[in-house]
């Protein structure tokens, strides 16, 4: 059973194993960033540096936090978008001055404010598989036998027989994201953790397009556990 | 070109400092580049038009790598000699007494064959700023008979040189 281990759940408090919240690397980043995050003339001037105006946006100095924070975790748009909900920009003072002149912020204080340490158990809900499915939309479906994996796939993910019937390359397509969609939305799966469920898009995106044998044992790895209907937070992988 | 240069050498630039703005969302913060706490815009000297057409065409941009405002002199004359071309076919339109001035072998010059070259463009400073002595600045319209005479005279011979 070594292959089919959960090691993640495993590992588990057993109040944690009850009530299976989804495991995110959004909420080990969130975590890392403080409460409070004070933007000084330093800071402001590295900020804009990476941009074009002098303006700042709240996107831009979540990018700087969590750069400083958290290196070596890169944040895709859609989690971006999520994380932008978690934080406020605030400003204390009457008239906040940026003076390039003496290189000073002056008349109060601008901060980046932490409203929540954990992401909502809906938003991750939501963003389960999403990154896999956009690799899926620009995926290559049209090299040699690529059809036919496609069909293994959709065979492996099952209700997906309007896409078995048709030979057209684009409704293949179509009928297999609008399965994996429905797949995450209903979380058939219990797949409890973000980051192994936008890899079940890669991994059939690589083995359609390129027939990458270890990306669809993964997958049909993945598949057998799911046979024991319990969360699955992680799996061993063929590399 | 080069009169209008030289008014543009004392120009100086405003000074680097801006009141920030937080919006209502508390997403962004705005750093209006436009109008820093520090502003500077350069004053024409009274009644001379062409000090009044290169202050008119001031603009300083905001260097954010460099932290400070930069002004493009030569940006400057050019656009200002961009508008006395524009001026010189304005005045013909609205000061020849024709049906349609647009249809006149100056104008049409004026407005597409007027050549571009530094020695022309000093001459058209300098009538410019003459035919600014008599004429409204807003739409070119001149109110001395006599002196519109003139300009238009001083166009034509103009054209005559250069058109050969």
């Amino acid at each position: 059973m070594g292959v089919f281990e959960d090691k993640k759940f495993e590992e588990l408090d057993w109040i944690s194993q009850a009530t299976e919240p989804i495991d995110s690397q959004m909420n080990e980043v969130l975590g890392k960033v403080p409460e409070i995050v004070q933007i000084d003339f330093p800071t402001y001037e590295k900020i804009v540096h990476e941009g074009y105006g002098l303006d700042l946006s709240l996107q831009s100095v979540i990018t700087f936090a969590i750069a400083k924070f958290t290196p070596g975790n890169p944040i895709s748009r859609n989690q971006m978008n999520a994380l932008e909900k978690c934080f406020v920009l605030e400003f204390t003072g009457d008239e906040i001055v940026l003076d390039f002149e003496n290189k000073t912020i002056s008349g109060g204080e601008i901060t980046l404010v932490k409203l929540n340490s954990t992401m909502d158990e809906k938003v991750l809900e939501s963003m389960l598989g999403s990154e896999g499915l956009d690799m899926l939309n620009y995926a290559r479906f049209s090299g040699s036998g690529s059809l036919t994996r496609t069909n293994e796939v959709m065979e492996l993910l099952g209700k997906c027989e309007e896409g078995l019937k048709t030979r057209s390359e684009r409704r293949k397509r179509g009928v297999l994201i609008k399965r994996l969609r429905m797949l995450f939305k209903n979380n058939e799966w219990k797949i409890k953790d973000t980051e192994l469920a936008n890899k079940v898009g890669v991994w059939i995106s690589e083995y359609i397009s390129d027939g990458n044998l270890s990306a669809f044992s993964n997958f049909c790895r993945l598949k057998v556990m799911t046979h024991k209907d319990q969360p699955i937070y992680s799996m061993k992988e063929v590399e | 070109m080069t009169k209008l240069l030289d008014l543009t050498e004392n120009f100086k630039i405003s000074r680097p400092v801006f009141c920030l703005q937080l919006d209502s969302s508390g997403r962004n913060i705005r750093a209006n580049t436009s109008h820093p706490k520090h502003i500077y815009r350069p004053k024409p000297i009274e009644g001379d038009p062409l000090s009044e057409l290169v202050c008119e065409n001031y603009r300083e941009v905001f260097d954010v790598r460099g932290g400070h405002f930069q002004v493009d002199k030569g940006e400057i004359a050019n656009r200002a000699m961009q508008q006395i071309r524009g001026s010189i076919s304005n005045f013909i339109e609205q000061n020849l007494e024709m049906r349609n001035p647009r249809q006149s072998k100056l104008y049409r010059w004026a407005y597409r064959n007027m050549p571009n070259s530094s020695e022309i463009n000093d001459v058209l400073v300098m009538v410019y700023k003459y035919l600014r002595s008599f004429c409204n600045a807003d739409n070119m319209r001149g109110h001395d008979a006599d002196h519109l005479k003139n300009g238009f005279a001083l166009l034509e011979a103009i054209m005559e040189k250069y058109e050969q």
